[in-house]
């Protein structure tokens, strides 16, 4: 962000003139009358300005083309190629439209003066020339260039601001993808799907065995999503991945509950909070053994068989994490059947709203959990098919964190 | 959202809440809600019949509000939530910090402690 600031605070002062505007300047006078432009040009002169002076039309564009003229001054009446024609090719020329041109004409010729204004000229100047009027323009037309140029060297910045903002959430969203863990086959199966709402989500989840026989589970949703939401899913989430909290058997989802939420307080957090859902799969007692911190529940879907098992929501009493001090989280146990899979989520999963401002029910969601697969298609990749489907988009509102694990 | 203070019987001050407690809801109506509960250190009913959803900032204020209220020995009673908003509520463990009430009577009660 710093580095932004000082690029736009740079150009800014890079394009400011350390001179009044005008004075200095160096302006071409285009006109074919001789005796004309030498009166013009020690006028000029005699202002402070640097002055180049050219007799026809061709002169004029190649002396542009040479670079460092910062405004002419053009005749309109010219053999070969008159002011009306270099004035079409200047604005033609993306190397020299930019700068400005005062058209000088005769009194009784409004009419070609109104053509060129048209096409591009900035202004125009009658002769026979009056100084105050020929300073007032001249300043004018250099004051206008100057802040057109601020105006774009702000622009430029800004967009290369952005650029690198863009580049360094897309770097940020990449880390929290790269802590997600990549799906596992074997005696666990498990599969996930994480569709940030911005570049930057508030959810994140993982497993990972703690010993030959306990498999821990846990997804969190941190309060609202962007930069600071991630920040703090990232924290919390490393704690889990390292084991990190003194005291704390993370066999116990009690303890681990009750010891993020004394680590996590909001008030030491930006005043967010998070959800968690926090088990420990057995493989030997074939049980499960979890905790709830104001999160929605797990759901289990266990049985002696795919086809005789029932859905079971693995719910426990719980606060948010990080609210209050002391908090008491209680571990519940859930035996598993010989088929068992759970499903760990976010509300962003269910709390969608659709176009007409309707929400998806949760035993709708609930149910696509279950329900018969189309032939072909895999349970994951169903569940959010329906759900962008009811969504009518392929985006959500909120964070969509979906895990499955087969046990 | 709009948010509308009364005084019920007994002297006890009721917060009437209307509309979607979603983040543009609840930042209408943050400051107010701040000023008229956790501030005071006062007993409070809020009604939240006139609330169609809650999102997670919405329960962040509630809590807030909670966490100022309790220590100081006054309470927060939610009254007549809609089906989808108590879920969350109790999905939130709010209920372990602050009663649910199904009418104003028993909300009153729960503050009495009758």
């Amino acid at each position: 962000m710093s580095d932004a600031t000082s690029t736009i605070s740079k150009s800014t002062a890079s394009s400011t003139p350390d001179r009044l505007a005008g004075t200095g300047a160096r302006l071409l006078v285009v006109d074919d009358d001789c005796m004309n432009s030498a009166l013009l040009s020690e006028r000029l002169q005699a202002e402070g300005y640097v002055v180049d002076v050219v007799n026809d039309g061709r002169a004029a564009l190649d002396k542009l083309h040479e670079g460092g003229i910062e405004l002419v001054l053009l005749d309109i009446v010219m053999p070969d190629m008159d002011g009306y024609d270099v004035l079409k090719k200047i604005k033609a020329d993306a190397k020299l439209q930019d700068i400005p041109v005062i058209m000088i004409s005769g009194l009784d010729d409004l009419n070609s003066v109104a053509r060129c204004i048209e096409i591009g000229a900035d202004d125009y100047l009658p002769k026979p020339y009056k100084p105050v009027l020929l300073q007032a323009r001249i300043n004018a037309c250099l004051e206008k260039k100057q802040l057109r140029e601020q105006e774009q060297a702000m622009y430029r910045a800004l967009v290369e601001s952005q650029k690198h903002l863009a580049a360094e959430l897309n770097e940020a969203a990449e880390y929290v993808v790269s802590l997600l863990p990549p799906p596992i086959t074997g005696e666990v199966t498990t599969e996930w799907c994480f569709i940030p709402s911005t570049q930057l989500g508030g959810d994140s989840f993982g497993y990972h065995w703690l010993d030959e026989d306990n498999l821990a589970i846990y997804l969190l949703d941190v309060c609202g999503h962007g930069v600071g939401a991630a920040l703090l899913s990232i924290s919390a989430m490393n704690v889990l991945r390292a084991q990190s909290l003194a005291n704390t058997d993370f066999k116990d989802p009690a303890q681990v509950l009750m010891g993020l939420n004394e680590a996590f307080q909001m008030d030491r957090q930006n005043n967010m909070y998070f959800t968690i859902w926090y088990g420990v799969f057995n493989k030997k007692n074939r049980d499960i053994i979890f905790a709830r911190g104001g999160h929605p529940p797990a759901v289990l879907v266990t049985g002696e068989t795919q086809e005789t098992s029932e859905r079971i929501e693995l719910k426990s009493p719980g606060l948010v994490v990080g609210t209050m001090s002391g908090v008491i989280y209680r571990s519940k146990r859930q035996p598993l059947g010989k088929f068992a899979e759970i499903y760990l989520f976010s509300d962003g999963v269910y709390e969608i709203s659709n176009q007409q401002d309707r929400m998806w029910d949760y035993q709708e969601f609930l149910n696509s959990l279950t329900c018969e697969l189309p032939e072909g298609k895999k349970r994951l990749d169903h569940i959010v098919a329906a759900a962008k489907k009811f969504r009518g988009s392929g985006s959500f509102e909120d964070d969509y964190s979906l895990l499955r694990i087969v046990l | 959202m709009e948010l509308t203070v009364e005084t019920l019987e007994g002297d006890i001050r009721c917060l009437r809440l209307a509309g979607r407690m979603d983040l543009k809801g609840t930042q209408s109506i943050e400051s107010r809600f701040n000023d008229e509960t956790g501030a005071l250190k006062q007993s409070v009913v809020v009604d939240m019949a006139g609330v169609s959803f809650i999102a997670s900032i919405g329960i962040r204020l509630l809590l807030a509000n909670i966490k100022q209220l309790n220590p100081a020995g006054a309470k927060m009673v939610f009254c007549r939530p809609q089906k989808l908003v108590e879920d969350v509520l109790r999905l939130s463990g709010l209920d372990a910090v602050a009663e649910i009430a199904t009418d104003e009577a028993e909300a009153v009660k729960m503050l009495k402690g009758v």
